[in-house]
């Protein structure tokens, strides 16, 4: 018999002394763990301090289950108190912290004086606990002293008060914080209702099993929130609960199978084996606990198959867009497809792509969706905002909440990824946050970083694609103009015969045909002709005038003055189409060095190609807009409210011979010239266009002179062609 | 009319063609050459009034400007007026320190010369 309570005590002990070296030895780790992530932050040497308390209650607690002797279980639950001391003072510091909650001064130090005052009672006097006794299967236990109760009071004050500040966050937070103050709820909930537990000791209520598995609880907890400050950005609740389930089920029927046999099915295996009887659990729990973490991983990958049904879908979704993105070579089409997809699979509220445009000096908005998220992202981010910076330096996928307040996108607890090619940034994915308040997972930031860098490629891959058509473009285009120009030359001759036969026709012979019906059909179709060849030949002195050196030497002049000067000239032209003009012009003059002539005519081709394109449009409108595009480049943009431009068509409106009117109506030849006039200015032209029936803007840019001085002005008599 | 009497200079047959049928039916007399040696030898046998002559002429052994140029050793106050293919700043500059009367690039058409036709018969006091 004495063989039989010897193995009930040892089990009790050992049950007691394996719970409180878990613990122990749980919160040593975080509280290493978390001071050492991060040494500098306030809230991690807090917590760190907190689950170094409960790392010594731990301790103490161990070592009580050990204790042979009443002095051994005094120095024990002296360390053991020692601890619980502590506990509820750093856990309001830590959560106050932790929740950006201010605590008032002098209560935070009252708070810290009677934690020293309870350490020196805890120390030098035996007011909390005394009189050790043999009781619940140990050897000695302590017995509550008549302060017991006093350090109870003020333990659950001290927890209670946090806990219910995790709550009110918990439910006025949103998003990510939200997630993290829930684990912090549930953590110290789940660990504090196993602890507190351990007070009843003291009082001789012992409610088995409670004590001691329900020091397993602080273990339990301890994980809960230590692993949600390591990593509370990137964890989903529904993970880390699925996965403490599934390990608790697990091992309880790992561990409990074993017990459960040896504790209430001992007789049974006594009339089977006799002395021998704890072979078979034993056994039982060998073979078990070597299976257990295979089962344990077994279970936890088909649960998390099944809560994490929908996020693998996406995750899917998203590697085979990561695949497909190389094939595509259109770079806007790439941004769409990356844009739409992320909102269609991850089902974001938004979605939106910046890209770096060096000649801008920022990252560029370049695509968004869906369009009534369009407030939520400013057009550009300039290189030096510190958003780039932190992205450049760290090189990895941001929360809106790591980034804190940020001006130029509205986040809303979503995620920014960077697309790197190695060293340079090339832009940035924005996507909204996850709906129901999900968060993103480390497998969702991990997926997310191979589809950064699937983009960065693909990017760079169109970009590629890019250059190369452009080159061929831009040499076929060369091409065309030298053709045009051999080609005008070619014809200029038998052009001039032709422009003039049928007039001197009408002019010498028509006389001689006496039917006055047949003399009319002759003289109609001699006009005819002269009509015909009057527009070829004006194409073919458009092309030579493309060609042409600047009429006028450039000279240092006012844009706001050429333009005046156009507006006075061809605004009543304007306004006679009952088209409403508008210009904007900086106060300050921008000087450029041109031609006013010239630079007015690039104006005369714009506006007659805006009046054809706004015949049928409502409103009619031209607007004339001169700013500086940076400080050394003066820009004009004009648009208007026509039929636009498809986008097809952008690139070639510049081109000879293309033209969008009726073919009696132009020559093709307008904004070449335009072109043309623009080049030998040093300028930049080109057209912007939404699309069809959106209206278009054509854009001259040219270089700006500074220091101009009066005298530079002074205009010269410009040289005519016919002397 | 038939005492206005005009050269015309172009190695393109197709302008000779045409500028000689329209002022012979004008009433003019018109002499044509289709290179600059010819265009002088004509110049100095029929002192013509006015003279178009095209500066461009690959098919000519001396070109247009200096045809001008001939035309002027011989008479200083010969009417030129230069029609070209090209509008070549240099070409016109030129054209214009050898004196010549007006510039007209191709395509021209006939009114362009008609002006010209005027003006130096009016200088003339021709009618």
């Amino acid at each position: 018999m004495s063989d039989l309570s010897n193995c009930c005590r040892y089990s009790m002990i050992y049950s007691f002394a394996a719970a409180g070296l878990a613990v122990f030895a749980a919160n040593l780790l975080i509280a290493l763990f978390i001071f050492f992530k991060k040494p500098t932050a306030k809230i991690n040497r807090l917590f760190s301090l907190f689950f170094a308390s409960v790392s010594i209650y731990g301790f103490g607690f161990f070592r009580q289950a050990l204790s042979a002797t009443p002095a051994e279980e005094m120095v024990s639950i002296k360390i053991l108190l020692f601890g619980t001391i502590l506990i509820p003072i750093f856990f309001v510091h830590a959560t106050y912290a932790i929740l950006n909650k201010k605590i008032y001064r002098p209560i935070l130090y009252l708070i810290y004086l009677l934690g020293v005052i309870f350490e020196l009672l805890n120390i030098f006097t035996d007011l909390f606990a005394s009189n050790p006794i043999p009781k619940f299967g140990l050897r000695y236990l302590f017995q509550a002293g008549p302060l017991y109760p006093v350090l109870a009071l003020g333990f659950a004050i001290g927890i209670t008060v946090s806990i219910w500040q995790l709550i009110v966050a918990y439910r006025t937070s949103a998003g990510l914080e939200r997630n993290r103050n829930r684990y912090l709820f549930l953590g110290m909930a789940v660990g504090f209702m196993g602890g507190s537990a351990g007070f009843l000791l003291g009082y001789n209520i012992n409610l088995f099993p409670i004590n001691p598995f329900s020091t397993y609880c602080v273990v339990l907890g301890n994980l809960l929130i230590g692993y949600s400050i390591v990593k509370y950005r990137l964890l989903d609740i529904n993970v880390i609960l699925t996965r403490a389930g599934v390990f608790t089920v697990v091992y309880t029927f790992v561990l409990g199978i074993p017990f459960g046999l040896a504790g209430w099915g001992r007789a049974w295996l006594t009339s089977l084996f006799g002395q021998e009887w704890f072979w078979l659990p034993m056994l039982l729990l060998l073979g078990f606990a070597t299976a257990g973490p295979f089962l344990y991983t077994y279970f936890r990958r088909h649960a998390e198959d099944v809560i994490l049904k929908n996020q693998r879908r996406y995750q899917r979704a998203l590697v085979e867009l990561s695949k497909s993105m190389g094939r595509i070579r259109e770079i806007d089409k790439l941004y769409k497809t990356i844009v739409f997809t992320v909102v269609d699979t991850i089902k974001v509220p938004f979605a939106g792509i910046y890209l770096k445009d060096e000649e801008y000096n920022s990252y560029q908005l370049k695509q968004f969706f869906p369009k009534k998220s369009q407030s939520r992202f400013q057009e550009f981010v300039p290189l030096d905002h510190p958003l780039i910076s932190l992205l450049i330096k760290q090189k990895r996928p941001f929360l809106s909440e790591e980034i804190g307040v940020f001006d130029k996108i509205d986040l809303d607890h979503g995620l920014i990824i960077p697309c790197f090619v190695e060293e340079d940034l090339l832009g940035f994915l924005v996507i909204g946050p996850k709906p129901n308040n999900q968060m993103y997972t480390p497998d969702d930031v991990l997926i997310f970083e191979t589809l950064s860098y699937s983009t960065a490629l693909a990017i760079e891959n169109c970009k590629f694609w890019k250059d190369i058509e452009n080159r061929q473009r831009k040499a076929r285009l060369q091409e065309m103009d030298s053709f045009a120009y051999s080609l005008a030359h070619e014809i200029d001759n038998p052009m001039t015969v032709l422009l003039n036969m049928p007039n001197f026709l009408r002019k010498h012979f028509l006389k001689y045909i006496s039917d006055p019906q047949e003399q009319k059909e002759v003289d109609d179709t001699c006009k005819h002709m002269t009509q015909l060849a009057e527009r070829v030949s004006g194409m073919v002195k458009a092309i030579r005038k493309f060609g042409e050196p600047t009429t006028g030497e450039l000279a240092p002049l006012n844009l706001q003055e050429v333009i005046d000067g156009y507006s006075k000239l061809y605004a009543p032209e304007i306004k006679a189409q009952s088209i409403y003009f508008e210009k904007e012009m900086p106060n300050e003059p921008i000087y450029v060095n041109g031609v006013a002539a010239e630079l007015q005519q690039v104006l005369i081709i714009f506006a007659n190609n805006a009046i054809h394109a706004m015949k049928y449009a409502d409103p009619k409108k031209i607007t004339l807009k001169l700013t500086r595009a940076n400080h050394n480049i003066a820009r004009i943009a004009f648009s208007d409210t026509g039929y636009g431009i498809k986008p097809e068509k952008i690139e070639t409106i510049f081109a000879p011979f293309v033209t969008s009117k009726a073919s009696t109506e132009g020559t093709g030849m307008g904004l070449y010239n335009a072109k043309g006039l623009v080049l030998r200015h040093k300028g930049k032209i080109w057209a912007e266009s939404e699309g069809h029936s959106k209206g278009a803007t054509f854009i001259v840019e040219l270089p700006i002179i500074e220091d101009i001085k009066p005298e530079d002005l002074t205009k010269k008599d410009e040289p005519k062609w016919k002397f | 009319m038939g005492d206005f009497k005009l050269l015309i200079v172009d190695d393109e047959e197709s302008i000779i063609f045409l500028l000689q049928k329209i002022y012979e039916k004008s009433g003019y007399k018109v002499f044509v050459a289709a290179d600059g040696v010819t265009a002088v030898e004509i110049f100095e046998k029929e002192r013509p009034d006015l003279s178009f002559i095209d500066v461009h002429m690959p098919y000519s052994p001396i070109d247009g400007i200096e045809t001008l140029q001939r035309i002027k050793e011989i008479d200083k106050n010969a009417y030129c007026v230069m029609i070209t293919r090209i509008d070549d700043r240099i070409t016109v500059a030129k054209a214009r320190s050898l004196g010549a009367l007006h510039y007209i690039p191709k395509p021209f058409e006939t009114e362009e010369l008609d002006k010209c036709i005027n003006e130096v018969k009016q200088k003339l006091g021709k009618q």
